[in-house]
């Protein structure tokens, strides 16, 4: 019975990378990353996070009061 | 911590007001209607308000697959538990791709569901790889292999909310959000349970919350196992706790409604993906996360984090705790150098024993004022099953 993998999908594309960069990467394949491209993979999720992250969606004028009608009415706010 | 290390992602919002939604309540009167339990009608309030984004509706064969076997969305955003709507086949006849179809919850259309794809499934890979066991006695396992044969795919658009007797105590991330924002919060901690606040749980929320600005207890209500306390124990205990032991300004109570699914290590990811989305920046993450019996490893539930350094959250990790008799106080595996005999562990059986004996040494587990809200109840805790599977058919 598998049990709850983490495996990477097979739908991959190879990626180009300094020869000297993946040497670095290398060192570190191991017990955590099982290849330089689950290394890399890693290393690319976090930095897409942050990006992502920063295209918050704001709300407008209208919408913040109805909100804010609604949690003074529930008591959250004053 | 005081930089705020995440901030909001883009929430999904998909509801309807005004002319909009009056257009299409009167559309969805010609459309094929897909009736809905509660535990399905809570999660397409969830989608559409962006709880479980970036889900925009229930998942597609690509999307389930993908959670399924690698704990990511097919567009490899983190996602770990299939977020699904099974129908019946004679039903799953009557839907095709490029059709709409509307929810019905309690005689009330709730949704628009624009179908993506109709497909069969298999309750046995679902059961082995999101719970890591096809024993039935497992009541995630139980419970996937009850489902309808049939997966409806495709994004939703509310209509209506789902009636519930706790929307009061219901708030949308874009709520939250705007709370933490007026409260000053820039670091804010989420804390998931399913159970009554015991002392271990608040020494190990004030603990979390001494690095942050602010905790936002959020209690799951919803279907859960028999011999778990019922959400109106847990929501009264919890407001007790609060009103006798946190400062209000340090504090937001709000419930999250779905069900438990006891996936232990992937719903711990699932619980802080949704606190996430809440606008929380860290998240409580304990011994035996969503774990039930012997099913996980006690630190499985941290240890999938390394998996995944995209949430968006900063998981804080804890070890069990337990009270001693000889520190005098809660204490965990760390901080404590006396041996077992002097450990008090806040067991189910032993809190139940305290809440329902004299000499049950109650004050070592919990507060007076909870056990005094605790007994108001015959039975605090869930006697049947309370599986609904009547939803989708």
């Amino acid at each position: 019975v598998p049990t709850t993998s983490s495996g990477e999908s097979n739908d991959q594309i190879p990626v180009y990378l300094p020869r000297a960069l993946c040497q670095r990467a290398q060192r570190f394949v191991g017990e955590r990353f099982a290849s330089v491209d689950a290394f890399v993979a890693h290393a690319v999720r976090e930095m897409l996070a942050r990006e992502e992250m920063k295209e918050s969606t704001g709300l407008s004028e209208e919408e913040e009061q109805r909100v804010k009608a609604r949690l003074r009415a529930l008591g959250y706010l004053e | 911590m005081s930089e705020n290390v995440t901030s909001s992602i883009p929430l999904v919002r998909r509801t309807l007001t005004g002319e909009a939604r009056e257009a299409a309540l009167a559309r969805a009167k010609s459309l094929v209607q897909i009736e809905v339990g509660d535990d399905l009608a809570y999660d397409v309030s969830n989608i559409t308000h962006g709880v479980f984004s970036p889900l925009r509706g229930f998942m597609t064969a690509r999307d389930c697959s993908s959670v399924v076997q690698h704990m990511r969305l097919a567009n490899d955003t983190a996602w770990t538990i299939p977020i699904i709507l099974d129908v019946s086949e004679s039903l799953a006849r009557s839907l095709a791709s490029g059709r709409t179809a509307v929810l019905v919850h309690q005689g009330k259309f709730v949704a628009l569901l624009e179908i993506a794809d109709v497909y069969p499934f298999d309750r046995q890979e679902i059961a082995a790889h999101v719970y890591g066991t096809l024993d039935t006695a497992h009541p995630g396992v139980a419970r996937a292999m009850k489902m309808a044969p049939y997966l409806v795919g495709g994004d939703l658009m509310l209509l209506n909310e789902p009636e519930d007797p706790y929307q009061d105590y219901r708030l949308t991330p874009i709520e939250t959000s705007l709370l933490f924002k007026e409260k000053g919060w820039r670091t804010v901690v989420g804390f998931q349970t399913r159970n009554i606040p015991h002392l271990g749980h608040e020494y190990l929320q004030k603990t979390a919350l001494s690095f942050v600005d602010g905790i936002f207890i959020n209690p799951l209500l919803g279907e859960k196992k028999v011999g778990d306390f019922k959400d109106e124990v847990v929501l009264r205990s919890y407001k007790t706790l609060i009103e006798h032991y946190y400062l209000r300004d340090r504090i937001v109570l709000s419930i999250f409604r779905t069900r438990m699914r006891y996936a232990g290590p992937r719903e711990a990811v699932f619980h802080a993906i949704v606190r996430r989305n809440f606008g929380c920046t860290h998240f409580v993450v304990g011994r035996d996360h969503a774990g039930v019996g012997g099913y996980y490893a006690p630190y499985a539930a941290q240890e999938i984090f390394q998996h995944f350094p995209d949430l968006g959250i900063v998981p804080l990790f804890f070890s069990a705790f337990f009270h001693c008799r000889k520190c005098g106080g809660v204490v965990n595996e760390k901080t404590c150098p006396h041996d077992a005999s002097m450990r008090v562990e806040f067991s189910g059986t032993r809190l139940r024993k305290a809440l329902t004996e004299a000499d049950g040494q109650a004050d070592q587990l919990i507060r007076p004022e909870v056990a005094t809200v605790v007994r108001e109840w015959a039975n605090p805790l869930i006697e049947i099953e309370e599986i609904d599977m009547e939803g989708a058919r």
